[in-house]
């Protein structure tokens, strides 16, 4: 598969990086923002900039590495203890600057303003910017290296590939690929357009994204678009009322003019999916991926 | 006749003794602690005495602090600068630095720059200030070059034209952020449009100060001019004030101010409204005197509203604009209130 050849080319390009640089232990690599990064023997002090880079790290356990995290960052529960230099998506220099990092791992949304001026202090900064499933798994490796602990970064990438694998072998069986909305059912609808992780994961998943003719990132559109895209099936991250309220709010729109006639609620195939595995970039997208897998083509994944 | 209120030498000292007390505390205050009396030590060491300012802390303060309170006092100067002198130019209590359309010029250039991926910094200038900056003028040439009626400058005109082409330049701004195709970039659109100072380091001061300081001048040697204007255009014209010539700068450099804080800071809204009629209130309406006020007034605001926005939510960042309407507008109903209304 596509995924193999890729983990085969980034270790050797990886491997000629690291023989180019002359020393075993420097590795330079270029960040998602263009910028050379060059670091060598790993990092003892680094700090997240993103929920989904703070997952990847603790994940390639450089959790006791972690010196800095943003207040949005919740996984795992160790993160409560670090300490917190950055709101959701803004940079606070100062208290970067007293963590002394010399990593700093930043992410698309990340104020690249603020990325530019702790370059400009001096600080040692790597961006990612994952977009789809393929770029994660990239980044496993990305990271891995820049860290010092591409061992480990093989081994979660290898945790990954086969669990992908397993969900990929049994959707070669599928026929056809459902129309997938993701959305709330509120007015107007946010959909996740062409190009956004969303998208991707859908495709990757075997389900055709509706909202990937629409224009922009993130549309927004009426009742009516809804109708003409005519999804069979509606995931959302979203539920103001909870969890276990799926039920009674596809009663409600079973009863509801114009949303009764979308195929998915008629169906009954509205899923709620966690937002922190959809939304995040980090490992547990891949947790993201096979509920989708399964939300999408159940009849593949019935247990003989 | 211009009335005296309270003593204006008292005043000038109280404002300026204000500010120093907010550039202390903003030195002083931030998400990370220093002591005070390290501070002073830094401070010391930076301007040449006792050795060199080594460590984190000095990072904090040299770099990072002092930086983002001079651009703060160098904003809020502009802003309320340029409103003072927008509100005696329409005559009108409701201008601000932004009437004649310059935020959303600089909101349609900005909303380009990072729309179009040129966010990048070249010769010390930031693509997206620049875009902003040059948003602002082209609004503002326009404005002016629909209101000119055969050498004059009727003030209703450009008052109109100005909200007119500013509602343009808006539509178009939702436009580029409904049909982007990166949320990232609404996001940022999204956060220049609230203003802010966060992240600024020495490069925009050095990019802003020579043009806020000139503008400034420019604007205080015309002073005199301005007042004469507020009590007449006609009688101005007869005490042998070139009208158009001087409304023509007026205009130019209360543009220049304002484009030129936009382009550093987004658009933080209220400290053009407000400062001028807090001074006129507490100096009164003579502009060589009013325009200097309104310099301390405006950088008073901006230094404590920037404090607050760094503190109050850290390790996040609050918009500014949202301290500076809420510190300003009951202070200035306050005054409204107890000195019996608007001059």
């Amino acid at each position: 598969m596509i995924v193999n050849k890729m983990v085969g080319f980034i270790g050797v390009a990886l491997g000629l990086m690291m023989v180019a640089t002359g020393q075993s232990d420097a590795v330079k690599l270029i960040d998602d923002l263009g910028v050379e990064v060059e670091i060598a023997g790993g990092p003892e002090r680094i700090v997240s900039l993103a929920p989904s880079n703070t997952e990847l790290l603790y994940a390639l356990g450089l959790g006791n590495k972690v010196v800095g995290v943003t207040e949005v960052c919740d996984f795992p529960v160790e993160v409560a203890k670090v300490e917190k230099v950055a709101g959701f998506n803004s940079v606070n220099l100062e208290k970067i600057v007293a963590v002394k990092p010399d990593l700093v791992l930043a992410a698309r949304g990340n104020d690249i303003e603020g990325i530019r001026s702790l370059r400009e202090l001096g600080i040692r900064v790597f961006s990612l910017d994952i977009q789809s499933l393929q770029q994660l798994l990239q980044a496993v490796d990305r990271v891995g290296a820049l860290c010092g602990v591409a061992e480990e970064a093989a081994r979660l990438r290898g945790g990954l590939d086969k669990r992908i694998q397993k969900v990929a072998d049994r959707l070669a069986q599928a026929q056809g690929k459902p129309r997938v909305l993701w959305g709330y059912w509120s007015d107007p609808v946010y959909t996740a357009g062409p190009g956004t992780m969303i998208d991707d994961v859908i495709t990757q998943a075997g389900g055709f994204n509706v909202a990937s003719v629409a224009e922009g990132a993130w549309p927004q559109v009426g009742l009516e678009t809804i109708l003409s895209w005519a999804p069979e099936v509606i995931v959302t991250t979203y539920l103001p009322t909870g969890q276990d309220s799926l039920a009674t709010e596809i009663l409600r729109l079973q009863k509801t003019d114009g949303w009764k006639m979308v195929p998915a609620i008629s169906d009954s195939r509205l899923y709620y999916i966690e937002a922190d595995w959809l939304m995040r970039p980090g490992p547990r997208l891949v947790n993201a991926y096979e509920q989708l897998a399964r939300t999408i083509h159940p009849q593949l994944f019935k247990e003989p | 006749m211009i009335t005296k209120p309270i003593g204006r030498g008292y005043t000038f000292f109280g404002l300026t003794a204000l500010l120093g007390v907010g550039i202390v505390m903003s030195l002083g205050i931030g998400p990370v602690e220093i002591a005070p009396l390290r501070i002073v030590e830094l401070l010391a060491q930076m301007a040449g005495w006792g050795g060199p300012a080594n460590g984190v802390d000095a990072v904090i303060i040299g770099d990072i602090r002092l930086p983002r309170i001079l651009l703060a006092v160098l904003v809020g100067a502009a802003l309320a600068m340029s409103g003072t002198v927008m509100q005696g130019f329409f005559q009108n209590p409701m201008a601000d630095p932004y009437i004649i359309g310059i935020s959303s010029g600089a909101a349609l250039g900005a909303t380009l720059a990072i729309v179009a991926g040129l966010d990048f910094w070249f010769f010390g200038l930031s693509g997206v200030g620049l875009f902003a900056f040059a948003g602002a003028l082209v609004v503002t040439l326009a404005v002016y070059a629909i209101s000119l009626r055969g050498g004059r400058l009727p003030s209703t005109v450009v008052l109109l034209s100005g909200i007119a082409l500013g509602s343009l330049a808006a539509a178009l701004t939702s436009y580029m952020m409904i049909s982007a195709n990166d949320g990232a970039d609404v996001q940022r659109i999204l956060f220049w449009l609230m203003g802010s100072l966060a992240s600024r380091r020495w490069e925009h001061v050095h990019m802003v100060w020579p043009q806020i300081v000139v503008g400034g001048l420019f604007l205080q040697f015309y002073a005199r001019d301005l007042d004469l204007i507020v009590q007449g255009e006609e009688q101005a014209q007869f005490l042998g004030v070139d009208v158009e010539s001087v409304k023509r700068r007026l205009l130019v450099g209360a543009t220049l101010l304002a484009a030129g804080a936009v382009a550093v800071s987004g658009i933080i809204g209220f400290v053009g409204l407000i400062v001028p009629h807090v001074m006129r209130l507490l100096v009164g309406p003579n502009h060589r005197v009013l325009l200097p006020s309104a310099i301390l007034g405006g950088a008073i605001l901006m230094v404590g509203a920037d404090l607050l926005a760094r503190v109050l939510v850290e390790p996040a960042e609050l918009p500014i604009g949202i301290i500076t309407s809420l510190l300003g507008a009951p202070f200035f109903l306050y005054l409204l209130r107890s000195r019996g209304g608007i001059h």
